[in-house]
């Protein structure tokens, strides 16, 4: 589904199965069938995770990111892939563009891909994230988890809410 | 590891396909050094309200399933992050059988290895068991692995298909370590070959 699309109505379904799984999902998530996804505001941005924290996807989301400021009502951290990664994207600059926009800048670690530390969503916090899975209270219980390119979570975390980075104005 | 030949007990149906590992065993709780305990968190968030109290509405806390010990679930069955906790967590809650159409292969392996029965059987066979485990009261089912079958006392009967050398190792109570086990005599034999310096 694009950024661009809108929440899918469960009764579109091919089979009761699905039309259920599709509703207790939207139930769990908060969505209306019809929204329009750009409609859709976040409280929290996570751009880590081993699998979309590399240097690579850091100097994307950096980009996205630069001469902006995060939405005042999102809290937004970047947690490097790995301790190399930190590294390196310390050597250009990059924690600076993120700290600058408001981002918090992490040790590396898994964070809020998995949240087995304090690093989780609340009951009904709504979360951009660059993680790799999004299954019921994975980052915490009640917590709902739309997964991002590095590039569109750094975008929703300034326009407060999903948005097109490809029309994202760069700086 | 505990074999499994016939098992008999009742069962429980969880009416939900997809059902993840994180929700069999949520991230949390994957701190203990030990495979036991994982129980206590079974489907954790969906057993227990925010308060701490078992959640009435979830279908393992009625209290025609308290003991289950065979659980009939939807299709996709542990899918999602590759956790042997899950088979730990199950088996630790008392369940020695899972009979869903279909598992996520990784949770099916480690079900295997942990003296945990995953049964495959039609998407039809298993809405009639979960019918039955709703509607009839004290609802107990028979998983025979010596003869591949799954049946109740009430005429329904259904042939299921394991892979045979897991088939072997569950009917004979071995795991990887157990198998390697088996060729002690030959293990040491070897390393009585080997230079002591070795």
């Amino acid at each position: 589904m694009p950024v661009t699309g809108r929440v899918p109505d469960p009764d579109g379904a091919r089979n009761e199965s699905d039309r259920r799984s599709a509703a207790r999902a939207l139930e769990y998530m908060a969505l209306a069938p019809g929204t329009r996804i750009e409609d859709v505001p976040v409280d929290r941005v996570f751009i880590g995770s081993c699998t979309n924290a590399r240097l690579e996807d850091l100097r994307a989301a950096a980009g996205v990111v630069r001469g902006h400021k995060v939405n005042r009502r999102v809290r937004a951290m970047v947690v490097p892939g790995s301790q190399a990664v930190k590294l390196a994207a310390e050597a250009e600059g990059l924690d600076e563009v993120f700290r600058e926009a408001g981002f918090e800048w992490r040790e590396a670690g898994c964070s809020m891909c998995l949240g087995m530390n304090p690093d989780t969503l609340a009951p009904g916090e709504r979360c951009a994230s660059t993680s790799n899975r999004n299954f019921e209270g994975r980052q915490g219980k009640g917590g709902r988890t739309h997964l991002v390119s590095p590039a569109m979570a750094a975008a929703a975390a300034v326009a407060g809410h999903f948005t097109d980075v490809r029309s994202w104005k760069y700086n | 590891m505990l074999p499994f030949r016939v098992h008999t007990g009742v069962a429980a149906p969880l009416d939900l396909p997809n059902v993840d590992t994180d929700q069999i065993i949520p991230k949390q709780f994957l701190k203990r050094v030990e495979r036991t305990g994982f129980g206590q968190f079974l489907f954790f968030d969906w057993r227990y309200a925010p308060d701490g109290s078992p959640d009435p509405t979830f279908v393992l806390n009625e209290p025609r399933y308290a003991g289950a010990s065979i659980l009939l679930a939807g299709r996709n069955f542990g899918c999602g992050s590759s956790r042997e906790h899950a088979p730990w967590a199950l088996l630790d809650c008392g369940f020695r059988a899972v009979i869903a159409p279909t598992f996520a292969d990784i949770f099916q392996n480690n079900c295997t290895k942990n003296g945990v029965l995953p049964v495959s059987l039609s998407e039809g066979e298993v809405e009639e068991l979960m019918r039955r485990a709703r509607e009839v009261d004290n609802y107990r089912l028979t998983v025979d692995l010596e003869r591949s079958e799954v049946r109740d006392v009430h005429g329904f009967s259904a042939a299921f298909k394991l892979d045979e050398f897991r088939r072997r190792c569950l009917l004979e109570g071995l795991d990887d370590i157990g198998l390697t086990l088996k060729h002690d005599s030959f293990i040491k034999q070897f390393e009585q070959r080997r230079p002591t310096w070795m």
